[in-house]
């Protein structure tokens, strides 16, 4: 068997072949220590819509451990209830032989939503963990959540552990199991869903605001959460941008004005995307990173393959060499998404119109 | 004079309110139709199969790994693997890296080195013409952090050459 190792100096790689080689990944990923996946057991009894047992309303599929509530009319709260079971076995092969009478664990119920931003959790049961079933009761608000709910149970530490040398988890905190999760689906919005919906604010009241000069600011303060901001110190250009007109003078100015800001906003999300991205993998921190690349990819990088381009990307922001190959690249991509010919031809003739 | 004109005609606009969804609208992130799944396959994933697996050796303080790669298709030949080892943080992110210490393979022919990539050692493998299958093991060097930690296997592949 051949074998090297980082004490052994390695053979210098051979120069690369020419030919078009192309590059696949497998990727595996591990926990340091013993961990049951779907050990807990996790029933979900009854849905409640507004009080009301769930009925004909929804789409429930219990073998999927699936509710869609998209087109389910108009309701406030969805309220689940149900059980958490753990038996000692599970106990036995993610606790040590000596945590066994007095356990030092926790179950939490987490429950994540990822478009609405939204991570929490409920704990059913703490250390000393007795075995058996913990039930719960837990509230989905309608107007807090959206798109796709999941909700899972997890088995965790929580004192230090013993010596090192064991398979079990020893720091607290650590998953040690989890059980099979729940999703609930809630309906799409009006607006499309878009994480960037504006808000429009005073710029002067905020010092961390740019200054009366700028009608919009995208923040980027809380990277997983971009907010867009117009000024509301330019009525007369608020007023334009909220035009839901399709011809005339104001309809023709709000669409210059709107290829103006997206210009300024998809290059800026580009780089927290391209800076977000790991250069390892190329993947993006954040879920809307994923959306910006899937637009973006094809044209940044015409001739690479869709994990190639990501990892070049996150290589190209990294690289001082780089910066302004990949600037121009951000600038002719984010030229694709709008067509500023035509919307400022448009507001000319318009405006010759006008003139007559 | 301008400025009192301007006060005088401009609209009235609420602070604090949602701005134009068109404008929003723009902007097709965070929506329904990514459909919010981080479990989508790679496309790069299909030019390759195979078994990867890697675990944490608590003797050792250091995690063990080992694969056996092909290319999908029948025409390909493999160029080279590389094995990374990269730590994970919250939600998916990745952190820093990891070096590997050591890597062999006992399939025939095969050159072995521990290159640095952004820095770090990895394992990199490259075979002699016309390999469609190699096997690999190796370990990190001892991992005092102990988090979930990502074994990245990446395989060049191309069309096989005439021997």
């Amino acid at each position: 068997m051949a074998t090297v190792n980082g004490e052994v100096e390695g053979a210098e790689p051979e120069k690369k072949e020419e030919g078009d080689v192309r590059t696949g990944s497998l990727v595996s990923q591990s926990l340091p220590h013993e961990y049951q996946k779907e050990a807990l057991e996790f029933d979900v009894e009854s849905f409640r819509i507004d009080g009301a047992p769930l009925g004909e309303r929804g789409d429930l599929d219990e073998e999927d451990r699936f509710l869609s509530l998209v087109d389910g009319g108009n309701w406030e709260t969805l309220e689940l209830e149900g059980s958490v079971t753990i038996d000692q076995d599970t106990v036995e092969d993610v606790f040590p032989f000596n945590e066994w009478d007095e356990t030092p664990g926790r179950i939490a119920l987490v429950k994540e939503n990822p478009l609405a931003m939204s991570r929490d959790r409920q704990i059913l049961a703490d250390s000393p963990l007795e075995r058996g079933t913990h039930e719960f009761a837990l509230s989905i608000n309608r107007d807090d959540h959206r798109g796709r709910v999941k909700i899972k149970p997890f088995l965790t530490r929580t004192e230090e552990g013993g010596s090192s040398g064991s398979k079990h988890a020893s720091k607290v905190g650590a998953r040690v199991a989890d059980g099979l999760s729940w999703i609930v689906r809630l309906d799409e919005r009006d607006d499309g869903g878009s994480l960037l919906m504006p808000i429009i604010e005073d710029f002067s009241d905020y010092d961390r605001f740019p200054d009366e000069s700028h009608i919009h600011y995208l923040s980027l303060e809380a990277p997983r959460n971009p907010q867009l901001y117009l000024n509301k110190e330019h009525p007369q250009i608020i007023n334009v941008l909220n035009n839901t007109g399709a011809t005339g003078g104001p309809p023709r100015l709000r669409d210059v004005l709107y290829d103006y800001v997206e210009h300024s906003v998809w290059t800026q999300l580009l780089m927290q995307t391209a800076r977000d991205t790991s250069p390892d993998t190329g993947e993006p921190e954040y879920s809307w990173q994923e959306d910006v690349l899937n637009i973006f990819l094809d044209d940044l990088y015409p001739g690479l393959g869709d994990d190639e381009a990501k990892v070049q990307l996150a290589e190209d922001v990294r690289s001082h060499v780089d910066i302004p190959d990949l600037v121009q690249r951000i600038e002719r991509a984010v030229h694709q998404q709008y067509n500023i010919p035509s919307d400022t031809t448009n507001l000319i003739e318009e405006a010759i119109q006008s003139g007559d | 004079m301008t400025e009192t004109l301007r006060g005088l005609v401009a609209p009235n606009v609420d602070r604090g309110t949602t701005g134009p969804q068109r404008l929003g609208n723009r902007f097709k992130i965070g929506n329904e139709s990514r459909g919010g799944s981080a479990e989508r396959e790679s496309p790069s994933s299909q030019r390759v199969t195979g078994d990867t697996n890697i675990s944490f050796d608590e003797v050792y303080t250091h995690w063990s790994f080992d694969g056996e790669v092909e290319p999908l298709s029948d025409g390909n030949e493999i160029r080279a693997v590389t094995v990374s080892l990269i730590r994970m943080a919250e939600e998916r992110a990745t952190s820093d890296r990891l070096p590997v210490q050591n890597i062999s393979s006992d399939t025939a022919g095969v050159s072995i080195s521990l290159p640095e990539q952004k820095g770090v050692q990895v394992g990199r493998l490259e075979p002699a013409p016309g390999t469609l299958k190699i096997s690999f093991e190796g370990v990190s060097t001892e991992d005092h952090r102990q988090v979930e930690t990502r074994m990245k296997v990446s395989v060049d592949v191309a069309e096989r050459r005439d021997e």
